[in-house]
């Protein structure tokens, strides 16, 4: 098991690696020099082979994926004397026209898109896998029936669809709820909660309709699995079978939801825009907008780093839920 | 005496364990050092229990098993030695009936269609009086050239799995467990038909089988398998009559007979 | 004469499904005995495991039984769920074919039988019911069963596994065992050892086997009684003297000389031996016409004549041979003739 573990994580620690060198690559070396957004207008060469000295985006694709690696454990340091600025470590680069560190943007944007991410993957939990669970058990049934609709209609319509309907029925029309706007938890919970319903609402309606199927297969294979009918044959109840046969739908639904998970916490940008909450997903589109390649890249690093960090807890979760993966 | 369609000379297969490095790296020894003949005209059959191999023996006799040491010649040629080529060659001289026939036709194409396919990938044309001949060489008729796998029994289903393992004219057919998925009473019907093309047609069989009653009844020669090892050979009548090795001896006496003590 | 474990009077079982509803099992009755094995045997379509199953009330969703079935004095058909419940593990247990798919992958082997064990009776203690399930596992035969009943059932081999979901089905010692296919995923020397240890346990228990099977070597080597079921309906019942010497249905003769046979008799001196194939297919109740469902593949139809397209035979008393009971038949011939020609 150790073994296992130990070896799982090696992985992981590559695949990081890899993923970063990919990114570096292909946003500071195939896309147009920062360095220009910089340094305003006009920009004659010399100023602008300054300003790219000073970002250090002047430099090869390879010199600066060492000097990243570097700076997420040690820091980084751009420029000298007057000009100087210190990234301290872990540093995920320097976004020069907000004149931060990308961890400190970063750090700022996390609680915002925490919220967001928990609050409708809870949610989705709970109406994908309760949902799933009733059609499969009442197949064929009104339920059943309304289900599959739902998850039709959830895969099929684009998040900023349903996002707008969500602010002009609920915002607008009913005046129900809050459309746009973030209150932090420690500020008050309540408030907090009331400014989120709708984004909440919006995703995991979105991604309650992948529970809903996986779901309902799952149990109705499980359902009519061999096992199930002897545990009947012993003597079980009906309602003691069901609650074993929900032991066989975890496992793939952890292993989706820890992907879900973590795709959310790398921020949502369309909910977030639409809500115009402040998170990650914001974050990465003002980057991308204003061609700062820094928040691009710690952005695209940091959730790919929750991706496979998240990957790697399912895949240390499994062999507990079934103990057909465990190992020797 | 013509040189046997089949000659296998002390082959082994070890196949790699999954998982890596470290544990296992030795793999698992699934034909230990065999030798084996089939003759022309010959039906041979191979029992054992499962895990002993005999499956991993049969598929190198067309090459879908690469052994891992030994040589083994199929109609006096080595297989090893046969490029991409000349295996496809080999191939259409060595047809293979498998176990399950549902699992082996493909449920989207009807049987003129699985049929036809044979003889494109062998770059051969054909007429439908040919593929009628041969469903009725299996003992079907012609309406079963626009059926789909789904549309018939798994005997018929198999008796399409005999044409077209016959359809390219074969010397030498292995028969993987051909029966076991069917009814009894399906059963026979199988294995009558492939035993009247060994006796018209010349055709040498390699018959895999855990069942030794089958084995015994359409076999001339039988070869026992035990983990990985041939541990017996001999003609079928004296296999069966008088086994001397512990293996076979148990799986003679383990096997139910459908009578009563006298 | 004592009550039977079993008794199953005119037993039929019908499928609905998109508003049809047909018959796959009809007018079945049967009669076990304690102590005493009674074999199913059947091919594809007979209804030989659905059979089973709605003696258990285990029926698929769409599938519904009529008729009566009476197992260990309780009336199965019109128990409420409760009562099925307590019936369930307790008066009538169950071995399946395919041991892997009938074990829990997520539980360990003691916690089947232990909550088998608790099911019946909640008062046993967890590590009680443990302990009998170590008990158990040395009972049929699982050497070092401290250790095993820790084990997964993916752990086991196939014949490991199929003594284990054994010790499961008789740890309350139930009345009767309906055992479908229990050996024809294992190998030969595994199938006789555990048709041994069946044996072993059903003198020590005194119970009554149902044994669902289609392979008559096992049926020979294991049954008291047989029952031959052809398309949903009784073909034949019988004593196995009279059912394997005497057969009185075209289809049971044909099956048996269908099967292959390693003994002595056959052997021919050189020319090879040839089984006598049945032509066709089987089939099911659903797909046959009015008369007897094998009438298209008998090759006595043709003396009987029109007779066996047109009205399905009913079981008919036969003659038995010495000490034998009851002889059935469903054949509008009174008597096969000598020659086994049966088969076309």
């Amino acid at each position: 098991m150790i073994v296992y573990i130990a070896r799982r994580i090696f992985t992981a620690v590559f695949m990081l690696l890899a993923i970063a060198f990919v990114t570096i690559s292909l946003f500071f070396g195939a896309s147009k020099d920062p360095a220009r957004a910089m340094c305003g207008k006009p920009c004659p060469p010399e100023t602008r082979a300054k300003v790219s000295a000073y970002m250090q985006t002047d430099q090869s694709v390879v010199w600066q994926y060492t000097e990243f690696v570097k700076g997420l454990f040690v820091g980084r340091t751009y420029g000298e004397g007057a000009q100087q600025v210190h990234c301290h470590a872990p540093c995920f680069g320097y976004s020069f026209p907000n004149r931060s560190d990308v961890t400190t943007l970063i750090a700022e944007r996390l609680p915002v898109t925490l919220s967001l991410a928990l609050g409708a993957a809870v949610l989705c939990l709970v109406v994908g896998i309760g949902l799933g669970a009733l059609s499969a058990i009442r197949k064929g049934g009104a339920v059943d029936r309304f289900s599959t609709g739902f998850a039709m209609f959830g895969l099929s319509v684009p998040t900023f669809l349903v996002g707008l309907l969500v602010v002009q029925v609920f915002g607008f029309m009913l005046n129900a709820l809050p459309y746009s706007g973030f209150v932090s938890f420690s500020e008050s919970p309540t408030d907090w909660a009331w400014h989120l319903i709708g984004p909440w609402m919006v995703l995991s309606f979105i991604l309650a309709a992948g529970y809903i199927r996986v779901t309902r297969t799952q149990l109705l294979n499980e359902l009519s699995a061999d096992h199930l009918v002897a545990m009947t044959a012993r003597g079980a109840s009906t309602r003691q079978v069901n609650r074993h046969a929900v032991r066989g739908v975890m496992v793939p639904v952890v292993a989706m939801f820890a992907l879900d998970v973590t795709a959310l916490l790398g921020g949502s940008v369309i909910a977030e825009r639409v809500f115009s909450l402040h998170g990650l997903g914001d974050l990465l589109l003002s980057g991308v907008n204003e061609s700062d390649l820094s928040i691009v890249v710690g952005v695209t690093l940091f959730s790919a780093f929750l991706i496979i960090v998240g990957n790697l807890i399912a895949d240390l979760l499994m062999p507990l839920l079934d103990p057909r993966i465990r190992r020797a | 005496m013509s040189e046997p369609i089949l000659e296998m000379t002390d082959v082994s297969k070890r196949y790699r364990t999954a998982g890596g490095f470290g544990r296992g790296r030795k793999g698992f020894l699934a034909v230990d050092g065999v030798s084996l003949h089939v003759e022309r005209g010959e039906a041979l059959g191979l029992v054992g229990e499962s895990g002993s191999g005999k499956s991993t023996l049969a598929r190198m006799a067309n090459g879908l098993v690469v052994p891992t040491s030994g040589t083994v010649r199929t109609d006096g040629q080595d297989v090893a030695r046969l490029g991409r080529r000349g295996l496809r060659r080999l191939r259409r001289n060595v047809a293979m009936v498998f176990q399950d026939p549902l699992a082996s036709l493909n449920p989207l194409q009807t049987v003129r269609q699985t049929l036809e396919n044979v003889f494109r990938a062998h770059g051969e044309t054909t007429s439908t009086a040919e593929l009628v001949a041969l469903l009725e060489s299996v003992g079907l008729g012609a309406d079963y050239l626009g059926r789909y796998p789904h549309e018939a029994s798994g005997g018929q289903l198999q008796r399409v799995a005999v044409a077209r393992a016959l359809a390219l004219k074969p010397d030498l057919i292995i028969a993987d467990e051909p029966t076991s998925a069917l009814d009894v009473s399906v059963r026979a019907q199988i294995l009558n038909l492939l035993a009247d093309l060994q006796r018209d047609q010349g055709i040498s069989f390699l018959h895999v089988s855990h069942d030794l009653a089958v084995i015994r009844l359409y076999s001339d020669r039988v070869a026992v398998m035990q983990r990985g090892r041939i541990v017996e050979t001999g003609p079928s009548d004296e296999i069966f009559r008088s086994p001397q090795h512990p293996c076979t001896r148990a799986l003679v006496e383990a096997t139910p007979e459908a009578e009563l003590p006298a | 004469m004592p009550d039977p474990v079993l008794q199953v009077e005119d037993l039929c079982v019908s499928f609905t499904s998109g508003g049809v509803t047909a018959d796959v099992v009809r007018d079945l009755s049967m009669r076990l005995d304690g102590g005493r094995t009674l074999a199913v045997v059947g091919e594809s379509g007979s209804g030989k495991t659905i059979t089973g199953r709605a003696i258990m009330r285990l029926l698929p969703r769409g599938a519904s039984a009529r008729g009566r079935i009476v197992v260990a004095g309780r009336e199965m058909l019109s128990a409420d769920e409760r009562e099925l419940r307590r019936a369930r593990g307790s008066d009538v247990a169950m071995v399946f074919q395919d041991s892997m798919s009938a074990l829990s992958p997520y539980l360990d082997i003691g916690a089947h039988i232990a909550q088998a064990v608790r099911l019946h009776d909640p008062s046993v203690t967890r590590r009680a019911a443990r302990a009998r399930a170590v008990e158990m596992l040395d009972r049929v035969g699982i050497p070092g069963p401290a250790d095993a009943v820790r084990r997964f059932p993916h752990e086991f081999s196939g014949g490991m596994r199929q003594r284990a979901v054994i010790a499961m089905a008789l740890v309350n010692r139930p009345a009767l065992l309906i055992a479908d296919e229990p050996t024809t995923a294992l190998d030969v020397t595994v199938q006789a050892q555990i048709l041994a240890l069946l044996r072993e346990l059903q003198q020590e228990y005194g119970m009554a086997m149902l044994l669902i099977s289609h392979d008559f070597g096992v049926v020979g080597s294991a049954a008291d009684d047989v029952l031959v079921l052809y398309a949903g309906r009784q073909a034949e019942y019988g004593s196995l003297r009279d059912i394997f010497d005497h057969p009185a249905h075209p289809y049971t003769a044909g099956l048996r000389a269908a099967t292959p046979r390693l003994d002595a008799r056959l052997d021919t001196g050189g020319e090879r031996t040839r089984l006598r194939a049945i032509p066709g297919a089987p089939t099911s109740l659903r797909d046959a016409g009015p008369g007897c469902a094998f009438a298209p593949r008998c090759g006595l139809a043709d003396q009987v004549g029109e007779r066996c397209v047109v009205e399905a035979p009913l079981p008919t008393v036969r003659p038995t041979s010495e000490g034998g009971g009851l002889h059935l038949a469903a054949c509008h011939l009174d008597r096969l003739p000598a020659t086994q020609e049966v088969a076309r």
